[in-house]
């Protein structure tokens, strides 16, 4: 686990690739908080008109209530404008200044109103102020929201001490003011305490991220390189080695050429395209087991071969040609069955032989042909393996692999 | 699923736990207090209202107990918040609003500054970073429903004369900003995630894949290319050269084998135990958020992590990482990777000894 050095301080190479990640969560949240401000603070302006209103439906000042309620909420939109950050401040102390002209206006009709309120606290006032906080919330990032809120009431109350006894409304507390900007306290601490509880493990989640990414990208070009390695080398060496003192055939001395001319070539850790035929890689693969003398009774949804994609294709043919070159090797027989099950998220490909069968337990270890030619293509493809055996009964081999590659 | 559906399915705080489920913890502690010392507050500002001093204790009483409740649910270690969880602290809140009603009964000079109405929009809040979109809107809803009915079925009390749709209204607008604002902060930032999902940094994986190819052939080129080589230039096999070709054989998958056996944990440092083979099932959420976790720690020895025993049956799978510590990590450095882990594995749970962190996850493995 190599993600000490970066958790530990030091921006690494995959602090800065995956700052992304980062930003855009702190985005996320951004736009969350402003759709909450707006939401609250034209939510509680909309229902404090409407409730005034059926309070006393003949007020004439409704109309001017509502022009004030829309002042107030312009005031609130003026925090979203997309305005250059050195104007920041100054787009929020004109929010604050078209608001607390729009409060002021609404005390002044209220107060002129059948039934005016008895003090500065009392609603539909308490709850225009609390609009104006929860507008507040859009004011910027961090302290920016508290400093606005507290700017508010700061003038708000000072709005409401000064003309609001002129009016007949006497100044009072109001908790649900108060109350509204601890609430944006909480919501700003909150988030920034808690985004510093979590820096390290965030930077040490960022490195993982990297490191899984590269181990994952080794691990499947080990497995690569593995597959060809047994398919090529290891195949070349055992016709060395069973061949003995003497002459090699034509082909076989061809064989060593290509395997040879393919280890000097680039990228030879990938797989290789399989030629283009009629029924595919798979039964292409098929095709050349029988030639080599095995008899294949195919069987099922063979159609279901062509919709895979071309990776996995290419994997499922590799594995089955594998699996029946294992028979033909292994199983004392000269016939196998292919079965081809499909469902809505796969396919299921089974290599089935009535052969000698084996003990699973008791396989020796440095067998290759499951574990790389087989399982290791097939497992990076997103597909799994399953093999059951029995000895004198028969081998059965299920590879299922997914319609769509997974990653 | 679709992005809309992940957006109604899953809360913040299981979406992003580290980011957007780590304030949880800071704003269920604040706002629980702040919830209670608005109860006070109002309390003694508006005492001469209460009517009922036992269904007033009542209500302080679960109002306590919602904020009790709410620590501890939302506390890292218990993660994750449920639905249950949800309701629990919701009905206690809802609880306390009612009594407080009731406790003013024939006395409420002012509703909207009632504290039981003042102390819903601190928990909505609180709710919804740890529930999902839906779900906070739902309680949102019962929470204006139950509110509405208390206040049409406490209105003949009142004291000021307002006909009872009023004092619904006024109830439902102290109620109702606050419970949209809450699933409105829930959903746009989910769907802001879902949008922005940042596409993956270019990782440098052509030149892992040539580093290892460069092994391969490292290794290959030491005996079996020139063996194959002067074979295949002669056509023809001598004795000395098949038993080679044996021996060769024979290194060559030892050697393979050992790679392709060298899991994830391995390569990582771990001393491994995992017959079956269940660690390299995972998937790459959960390895990632393993390494997270184990990067968090303040290990005794960062290249020899500590080890890792898996074991299972058929698909169900059980991972233990023992990692010793130079110190005992403090509780508050551990807290943010138990959601971290429980958002990927169906279980999780962190162990902490004064010398050692055990990491004990379950899982299910693909078939």
């Amino acid at each position: 686990m190599t993600a000490r050095g970066s958790a530990g301080g030091r921006a690494g190479p995959y602090d800065r690739a995956m700052s992304g990640p980062l930003r855009t969560a702190r985005r996320a949240l951004s736009d969350g908080l402003r759709a909450a401000g707006l939401w609250y603070g034209t939510g509680v302006l909309v229902l404090a008109w409407a409730t005034t209103a059926l309070a006393d439906g003949t007020m004439p000042g409704l109309g001017l209530l509502a022009v004030t309620a829309a002042v107030i909420a312009a005031g609130g939109l003026v925090f979203v404008l997309p305005v250059p950050r050195r104007f920041g401040a100054l787009a929020v102390l004109a929010a604050i200044v078209v608001m607390t002209a729009g409060y002021a206006a609404t005390l002044v009709v209220l107060a002129r109103s059948p039934m005016p309120p008895g003090t500065t606290a009392a609603f539909p006032l308490s709850p225009v102020k609390t609009a104006m906080l929860a507008f507040a919330v859009n004011a910027g990032r961090r302290r920016a929201p508290l400093l606005a809120g507290a700017a508010i009431v700061a003038v708000t109350e000072a709005c409401s001490a000064t003309i609001g006894p002129a009016l007949g409304a006497h100044w009072a507390f109001d908790l649900p003011e108060a109350a509204t900007l601890a609430l944006i306290a909480l919501a700003s601490s909150g988030f920034l305490i808690g985004g510093m509880r979590t820096e390290q493990p965030r930077r040490a989640s960022m490195a993982a991220a990297g490191e899984e990414s590269l181990a994952r990208t080794r691990s499947i070009a080990r497995s690569r390189a593995a597959a060809v390695v047994h398919d090529t080398v290891l195949g070349d060496l055992t016709v060395v080695a069973l061949t003995g003192p003497g002459r090699l055939t034509a082909p076989g001395v061809e064989r060593l050429h290509r395997t040879l001319e393919l280890l000097a070539s680039p990228g030879w850790a990938a797989p290789a395209e399989e030629p283009a035929a009629m029924g595919g890689p798979v039964l292409t693969a098929i095709a050349r087991t029988e030639a080599a003398g095995l008899a294949v009774r195919l069987d099922g949804e063979l159609a279901e071969l062509r919709g895979l994609a071309p990776e996995v294709e290419r994997a499922l043919a590799a594995a089955v040609e594998q699996c029946l070159v294992n028979t033909a090797q292994h199983a004392g027989t000269d016939v196998a069955d292919v079965t081809v099950l499909a469902d809505r998220d796969g396919l299921t490909v089974m290599v089935a032989d009535s052969g000698a069968g084996f003990e699973p337990d008791s396989v020796d270890r440095n067998r290759l042909g499951i574990s790389t030619a087989v399982r290791a293509r097939i497992e990076e493809v997103g597909g799994t393996v399953r093999v059951f055996a029995q000895p004198g009964i028969g081998t059965t081999v299920l590879l299922s692999v997914p319609k769509e590659r997974t990653t | 699923m679709s992005s809309a559906d992940r957006t109604s399915r899953v809360s913040l705080a299981a979406r992003e736990p580290l980011l957007l489920g780590a304030p949880a913890p800071v704003l269920a502690a604040g706002g629980a207090a702040l919830a209670v010392a608005t109860a006070i507050v109002e309390t003694v500002i508006a005492r001469s209202q209460i009517a009922s001093w036992p269904a007033e204790t009542g209500a302080f009483v679960a109002l306590v107990a919602a904020g009790v409740a709410v620590v501890l649910l939302a506390s890292p270690f218990r993660a994750p918040f449920r639905a249950r969880s949800h309701a629990a602290v919701l009905g206690l809140v809802l609880l306390a609003a009612v009594l407080d009603e009731v406790a003013q009964l024939g006395r409420d000079v002012r509703l909207h500054d009632d504290w039981g109405l003042a102390v819903v929009p601190v928990f909505l809040l609180v709710l919804a970073t740890l529930r999902p979109p839906r779900e906070v809107l739902a309680g949102g809803v019962v929470a204006v429903v139950v509110i509405a009915v208390t206040e049409l079925g406490l209105s003949p009390s009142f004291v000021t004369p307002l006909p009872a749709p009023v004092r619904v209204m006024i109830g439902i607008t102290q109620v109702l900003p606050p419970a949209l604002a809450s699933a409105a902060l829930a959903r746009t930032t989910l769907r802001g995630l879902e949008a922005r999902r940042a596409a993956p940094a270019a990782q440098p994986t052509v030149d892992a894949a040539l580093t290892v190819q460069q092994e391969a052939i490292a290794r290959l080129e030491a005996e079996a290319i020139p063996l194959l080589t002067t074979v295949a230039v002669a056509g023809s096999v001598t004795a000395a050269q098949a038993d080679r070709a044996r021996a060769i054989m024979a290194e060559l998958r030892a050697a393979l084998i050992a790679d392709l056996a060298r899991g994830w944990l391995a390569e990582a440092g771990f001393g491994v135990d995992d017959p079956d083979g269940y660690t390299e099932r995972m998937t790459p959420e959960q390895r990632t958020a393993l390494r997270t976790t184990v990067a968090s720690l303040p290990l005794a020895d960062f290249e020899r992590p500590g080890t890792a025993s898996a074991y299972g049956q058929d698909r169900e799978a059980t991972l233990v990482l023992d990692l010793p510590v130079a110190a005992r990590p403090r509780r508050n450095r551990v807290a943010p990777l138990v959601p971290l882990l429980r958002a990927v594995f169906p279980r999780a749970d962190v162990r902490i000894d004064a010398d050692r962190v055990q990491v004990r996850v379950d899982y299910s493995v693909p078939r």
